[in-house]
């Protein structure tokens, strides 16, 4: 393995029935990087995305991170490895306070049994479990709504408390799923400093994005992907202007 | 006040309840209803926190007061030990059936625990030698500790109440613990809680056993009490009215859930003109909740507190 790269994505290729929804995908995530994943809709990204976390079965290929193969691991063990994602489609509990929401990243971290559960015993680990989970909010300036239920709150706050969810576990990669999807102007610059801010921590950050200038401004490397198939890979500078790019945008 | 204080200080008022009511009949038909409870209450685990459907839990319900009436009648073992022996083992059981049911989802879910239910219930009817058939089982020994026998509605009724608390306590310890948490997760979206390390299928097995737990202890207390079981007390109409409280008190709601459980137990009983009509009124009991008050009662109290 190159030294460097934290998340290795070797020949990936998915079929749903006849469809090649993924397709010889490779590329790598470097340590400390912010790559984005682009392409149009019906790409085939969220389904490699599913495929890096576990939800998905590849039919072919390999996904290295930090030297381990990740098909090896159930899906609910990668976070343990420090690996975290936020959704598309926000998954967030609705009988849950945001607290208890970002408390459920937390959840692997949490070592206790039945026993001392029902003698209530975990008391010291709830308290641990605040503390870090306000850190968080605060991060991520958040920490008004720590009380409030998911449907009590703005979209946008809702995609920073899914964030704060998949961070409070201090994971090494960070999986971002459309995180600009459905904000406005005001709430992707809050995202983007947010974004920069994560990575300045030391986290590298794989996301998927439809919106090509979000993408630009926050990414250091990009992939497009077109019909399954990676179609170009390099610099934001680069990458806008290689020609099979504008045409899988914009068409002939 | 806490939904934890409320459900505490619910039972605790009848617990004194106890000191007044004199009528021997009503004693009886609230400490069934209290039996009840306790398999509500196991039930909510299930269905309301991880979201699991079962219809087969009056099978549970009937395994433990079963295995526990054999066990005092035919190897003589202690009541309380035959009991607490008869819920692992029905745990267990469950377990072992629920590792490859719940991997079912829905509608298939219902019908394999339907079916559950149904199996326990041919065979309670059919081993005639063990179970004595449709005729029933009869000659367990009363409850005792030391020189003190639970002989009376009242001492019955006093001692099943202090059982739902501790069964209250541990519902209440589990919801409000990182597990309960898992739970609801698992209960909402299935894949957030998966990605974020929750044992989603474990959690679910696990939690189905608990229930089971709590239902065949309830069926355990439900044979010495009345020193008679016959398989009619397990079939299907009674996992429907479990389901039946469950929805109408609010799936996720022990304090709701209790309320409703004991009315609904006690009514048969009292509108006894109703008889061979009962499910047909708890039908009905069922669409006006679902109409009214989608999320039971203890929802409606929710959103009630919420407003005001």
């Amino acid at each position: 393995m190159e030294k460097g790269d934290i998340l290795k994505i070797k020949n990936i290729t998915k079929h749903f029935g006849g469809v090649k929804a993924v397709d010889g995908v490779s590329f790598s995530v470097r340590e400390r990087q912010i790559k984005a994943l682009v392409g149009p809709n019906g790409a085939g990204k969220t389904t490699l995305f599913n495929i890096v976390t576990g939800l998905y079965k590849a039919d072919s290929g390999e996904i290295i991170f930090k030297g381990k193969n990740l098909f090896l691991y159930k899906p609910y063990k990668l976070i343990n490895l420090g690996i975290s994602r936020t959704f598309q489609n926000i998954q967030l509990i609705d009988a849950l306070t945001v607290k208890e929401n970002i408390a459920l990243g937390l959840h692997s971290k949490i070592k206790s049994n039945p026993v001392s559960i029902i003698l209530g015993l975990n008391k010291s680990h709830e308290r641990d479990v605040l503390e870090k989970v306000e850190r968080v909010c605060r991060f991520l300036k958040i920490e008004d709504y720590l009380y409030k239920y998911p449907n009590q709150i703005p979209f946008g706050i809702k995609r920073l408390v899914e964030i704060a969810r998949a961070l409070v576990s201090e994971p090494e990669l960070l999986l971002l799923d459309e995180p600009a999807a459905g904000l406005n102007e005001d709430e992707t610059e809050l995202l983007l400093k947010s974004i920069f801010r994560i990575w300045e921590r030391g986290i590298s950050i794989l996301l998927i994005e439809h919106d090509m200038e979000f993408v630009t401004n926050c990414s250091h490397s990009i992939v497009v992907m077109d019909s399954g198939k990676k179609i170009a890979e390099g610099l934001p500078s680069e990458v806008m202007n290689d020609y099979r790019v504008i045409k899988a945008y914009m068409g002939e | 006040m806490k939904e934890n204080t409320a459900t505490y200080v619910l039972i605790a008022l009848f617990l004194l309840s106890g000191f007044i009511i004199k009528n021997p009949f009503i004693l009886n038909m609230v400490s069934i209803a209290a039996l009840a409870v306790i398999v509500v209450m196991g039930l909510n685990l299930l269905l309301g926190y991880a979201g699991q459907v079962s219809l087969g839990h009056a099978g549970f319900v009937g395994l433990g007061a079963y295995i526990s009436s054999i066990l005092a009648i035919r190897f003589n073992i202690n009541p309380w030990l035959s009991i607490l022996i008869a819920s692992l083992l029905t745990s267990v059981f469950a377990l072992i059936i629920g590792y490859p049911t719940l991997k079912l989802k829905g509608h298939y879910l219902a019908m394999a625990t339907l079916a559950i239910g149904e199996i326990i219930y041919i065979f309670a009817n059919n081993l005639v030698d063990l179970t004595g058939g449709h005729q029933g089982l009869t000659g367990m020994p009363m409850l005792s500790v030391g020189s003190f026998v639970f002989d009376s509605e009242k001492k019955f009724f006093f001692f099943v109440w202090i059982v739902v608390f501790f069964f209250a306590f541990i519902s209440f310890r589990i919801v409000n613990s990182h597990f309960g948490r898992a739970l609801k997760a698992i209960h909402e979206k299935e894949l957030a809680a998966l990605s974020f390390g929750v044992n989603v299928h474990l959690y679910k097995v696990v939690i189905f056993s608990l229930s089971a737990f709590y239902a065949a202890f309830a069926g355990g207390l439900y044979a010495f009490y009345l020193g008679f079981i016959s398989p009619s007390s397990f079939d299907l109409l009674k996992s429907i009215d479990y389901i039946v409280m469950a929805f109408v008190g609010g799936i996720d709601s022990i304090f709701g859930s209790l309320i409703i459980t004991v009315v609904l137990a006690s009514l048969p009983n009292i509108m006894t003109f109703l008889q061979d009509y009962w499910p047909i009124v708890n039908g009905l009991l069922l669409v006006i909740a679902a109409m009214f008050m989608p999320k039971g009662l203890g929802g409606f109290i929710k959103w009630k507190r919420a407003i005001f």
